[in-house]
């Protein structure tokens, strides 16, 4: 007796549930294919991603569902996650720091591999370039006459400039870093890694920006002369009125590319194959160079003002990271 | 479960309670919910319905708008003054140019901001009063798109993250060659021009492109975030709509633009609603349930009430009072109960008097008895000399006189209730023969026995009173009296039959005799005694009848069953 009772509720309830949902049915028109999405872990600033991603979605018809991040963030992310049930591909973060998790990339090689600038290309084709990015010496125009501002990186050590450089803790910035080990490897057959990293930090006067944004609003400001950044940062803050110059030391400077990688066993990876070709492809890489400040990694695209580049050793650089940073941090405490 | 069944069962109020509220609380609450989801169905689709017209009217605007668009575009990248205008630099021909398209576009700049760009994406003539820079990229976006179908007007959406807009573009060929673009630019004032009053304001509405990504929305659809929210559940497979969103939204194509059209209303059931609606159903099923727990207390004490009262009496009449009486003025089943009781009680209380009645009277008739003994032995032992002292003076009747008085005696004293007929008659004889010597030989007596009924068994001392009454009262005053005992068997009764010729009795005193009244028998006690005995022993239908004699005087029977079974002993001083 009880039993019917039950089920006849139950029976109720249930067709009460039927009236409910027919009328959600409809909706489920818009669910997409798996083959229409692609899931991109990204460290770039949005003004960097955010027009390449729409444009690749519009050319595609892929839906990609953008996961943003800091490199090494993301990276960990990467690392930590259950093989296939994260993201597609990593688009950002320095080649040195992609070099590093390179086991959690799935290698891949673009067709259009012969265009693309081969100095810093992965040896396993674990990542992919995607831009590269100069390190450059700035100075605020209004405080520093053109004919004055330092031409080389020596400078750099020069009494001349103590106490008003703007530089960013390497320990925090990757981009620091990069111009730290730049400075080092230039200036490493004159001086010792350790005369540089004294004499540097000594013209410094422990007065150190926490981040790379920080170290440039330093010299717009005009609180610091002259500083050391990515050249598309400060090509950025100029293009929006910025009073500030740029400087491609005489001896050149090293440009180490960002890149991106397809993580190993993505749930979409021929979107992510295809998003790879798409970044280094002609039109991306003009956009770099038109609109994003930033320089191609093709080689067939000639950009009017060429630098003098010189080699970045990953190798070395990441062989003494623990090491300089140490001392970076014993001599800043 | 089993515990609260077991609880439930063993009270007849809690199971009459579980019945009435789910007699009275389910059909309640499944028609309350019911009712409910169809309300809201159908007010969701009153709903529908009227946000799909408004989205109709909307969708048919923006139709209207782009085709209207479209022409315009067409018949700008179709003007030769504009044309000639992108490629001469001489500022002559560029104001002519820059004339042109603002004769172009008048009636439309309200709603669209225009700009001519150059081959190379960069902006020649704009509408637009603020000196932005309009340049754009020809080898990316929209003009790549536009570039490839010369013959389209391409729609794209355009954003930097804070706002968005729509852009429409068309390549402006000659010969097959790009010469430059037409472009306009939707943004949101333009659009709030263009839908103006084709919906209803208190709506938000929102524009997404391909992706699902905002390229108009009404203040309170961008407060919501909604095109990102719709986007990102599209993206993840959640479902579009969800219970939890505030507002409930359609959705729907604008035709073969690319773009949809979201409408967001609020939603049907607000949370004030459903509250007041599940506040309504709660008191209405909490006044069922008091109902259900007054009429329960009611009908188990309507129910229950007749049945403690019988089972009350019952307990009266187990302890054996009699006398209880159950009232009850219902004439249902219960009453019917009642009333049997009462019926049952008052039987049993008769049958009960009948009984006690019966015990009386044979004690009546022991104690009878019983003063009727005195010490036997000193009699014997007198009535023994008495007999010696005739014998010795040679009076041979004391003699007789005292020997069958002590043989009668004797017998009558004896504890033996049954006796044979034989010696029952032979009592009779020495009766008979001390009552001849009193009347002096006045009357005769026989008898009549047939041989086969000497052995039948009879209460002792039954046909001895008859006789004596007929001596007495029938014989009275009679010279030549007869008396005559007959014993024979009919329809295997034993009749024994004691009849005279005396004077007979009066109607009256026959009546009297058969009423077995005691009151009534008070002279004839012998007469009762033996109704009595013969009752009590065998039933109602035997004992013993008076009847007038066939040659006048009286006749009285015995009425007894054969019984020749029984083995009597012989009582010793009546055979001896």
């Amino acid at each position: 007796m009880k039993k019917i009772v039950c089920r006849i509720i139950a029976g109720l309830m249930f067709a009460m549930g039927i009236c409910g949902c027919a009328a959600d049915e409809e909706s489920e028109d818009y669910r997409l294919d798996e083959g229409q999405k692609l899931i991109v872990y990204t460290s770039h600033k949005k003004e960097i991603y955010e027009p390449i991603i729409k444009e690749f979605e519009e050319r595609s018809g892929i839906w990609v569902e953008i996961i943003p991040g800091g490199t090494n963030e993301l990276l960990e992310k990467i690392k930590f996650e259950e093989s296939g049930s994260g993201g597609d591909i990593m688009f950002g973060g320095g080649i040195d720091s992609l070099e590093v998790y390179s086991g959690e990339f799935q290698p891949y090689r673009p067709a259009q591999y012969e265009h693309l600038d081969h100095t810093y290309a992965s040896e396993s084709d674990a990542y992919t370039v995607f831009s590269r990015l100069p390190v450059v010496l700035i100075y605020n125009k209004k405080l520093v006459i053109s004919a004055g501002a330092p031409r080389s990186w020596e400078e750099l050590l020069n009494s001349r400039w103590k106490g008003h450089i703007a530089y960013a803790d390497p320990v925090k910035s990757g981009s620091s870093y990069t111009s730290l080990q730049t400075l080092i490897q230039v200036l490493n057959n004159q001086y010792s890694q350790e005369e540089i990293l004294r004499n540097f930090s000594n013209n410094l006067e422990h007065d150190i920006a926490s981040g790379s944004e920080e170290a440039i609003e330093n010299v717009v400001t005009g609180k610091k002369l002259i500083g050391v950044t990515y050249e598309e940062a400060a090509l950025k803050r100029i293009a929006a009125g910025a009073d500030i110059g740029v400087i491609y030391p005489e001896q050149g400077t090293t440009a180490v590319p960002d890149g991106c990688a397809i993580i190993r066993d993505a749930p979409h990876q021929e979107n992510a194959c295809l998003f790879v070709e798409f970044i280094v492809g002609e039109d991306v890489q003009r956009l770099l160079e038109d609109q994003l400040y930033r320089r191609s990694v093709r080689v067939d695209l000639t950009r009017a003002e060429a630098i003098r580049e010189i080699p970045y050793d990953l190798d070395y650089s990441g062989e003494h990271r623990e090491e300089v940073l140490a001392l970076w941090e014993e001599l800043n405490p | 479960m089993g515990r609260a069944e077991s609880m439930i069962k063993r009270s007849f109020k809690r199971e009459l309670f579980v019945c009435f509220v789910l007699v009275a609380m389910l059909p309640l609450l499944i028609s309350d919910f019911s009712l409910l989801g169809v309300f809201k169905a159908k007010l969701s689709r009153d709903y529908e319905k009227d946000a799909m017209e408004q989205m109709k009217n909307i969708e048919e605007n923006i139709v209207d708008f782009l085709n209207r668009m479209d022409m315009t575009l067409a018949s700008l990248a179709g003007n030769d003054t504009i044309l000639t205008g992108i490629t001469e630099t001489d500022s002559w021909l560029r104001s002519k140019a820059y004339k042109q398209l603002y004769e172009e576009t008048q009636g439309y700049r309200d709603y669209a901001q225009f700009n001519i760009l150059n081959a190379e994406g960069q902006c020649m003539f704009t509408t637009s009063s603020a000196n932005q820079k309009a340049d754009l990229p020809p080898y990316w976006g929209i003009l790549k798109v536009a570039y490839a179908h010369p013959d389209d007007m391409i729609i794209r959406r355009a954003g930097d993250g804070t706002t968005s807009s729509l852009q429409l573009a068309r390549a402006i060929t000659v010969d097959e060659e790009c010469q430059g673009f037409v472009m306009a630019s939707l943004g949101g004032e333009h659009f709030e021009s263009i839908l103006h009053s084709s919906y209803d304001n208190k709506n938000g509405i929102a524009i997404l492109d391909r992706f699902w990504e905002d390229v108009y929305s009404t203040k309170t659809t961008r407060d919501e975030n909604l095109g990102r929210t719709l986007r990102q559940r599209r993206m993840s497979g959640e479902k579009i709509k969800q219970t939890t969103d505030g507002i409930s939204f359609y959705i729907m194509p604008i035709e073969d633009s690319g773009l949809y059209l979201v409408m967001g209303k609020d939603a049907v059931f607000t949370d004030d609603i459903t509250k007041t609606l599940m506040g309504v159903i709660l008191s209405i099923a909490l006044l069922c349930m008091l109902l259900c727990l007054f009429m329960t207390t009611f009908m188990s004490e309507y129910l229950t009430t007749p049945i403690k009262r019988l089972t009350k009496a019952m307990s009266c009449v187990q302890s054996g009072n009699l006398d209880v009486h159950v009232d009850s003025k219902r004439k249902d089943e219960l009453g019917q109960l009642s009333a049997d009781f009462n019926k049952m009680t008052g039987e049993l209380k008769s049958y009960m008097e009948l009984q006690v009645r019966h015990q009386q009277e044979l004690s009546d008739s022991n104690i009878a008895m019983m003063q009727a003994q005195l010490n036997p032995h000193f009699l014997y032992n007198t009535l023994d000399t008495m007999k010696w002292v005739g014998k010795v003076n040679h009076i041979p009747e004391i003699a007789v006189l005292s020997s069958d008085l002590a043989k009668i005696l004797r017998m009558s004293i004896s504890e033996e209730k049954f006796v044979r007929l034989s010696e029952e008659i032979r009592f009779v004889n020495y009766y008979m023969e001390i009552q001849q010597i009193r009347f002096n030989g006045s009357f005769s007596f026989d008898v009549e026995v047939p041989m086969e009924l000497e052995d039948c068994i009879v209460p002792k001392l039954i046909i001895q009173p008859i006789v004596e009454n007929a001596i007495i009262h029938g014989l009275k005053e009679q010279e030549e009296g007869h008396i005559f005992l007959n014993v024979y068997t009919r329809q295997n009764k034993l009749y024994i039959e004691v009849a005279d010729n005396g004077a007979g009795m009066s109607e009256e005193m026959v009546r009297l005799l058969n009423s077995r009244d005691r009151e009534a028998l008070k002279g004839h006690i012998g007469f009762y005694n033996v109704a009595t005995i013969l009752r009590l022993h065998y039933g109602e239908e035997y004992g013993v009848y008076a009847e007038p004699g066939n040659r006048g005087g009286t006749k009285v029977v015995l009425i007894l069953p054969v019984d020749l079974d029984k083995e009597v002993p012989d009582a010793e001083g009546i055979s001896g």
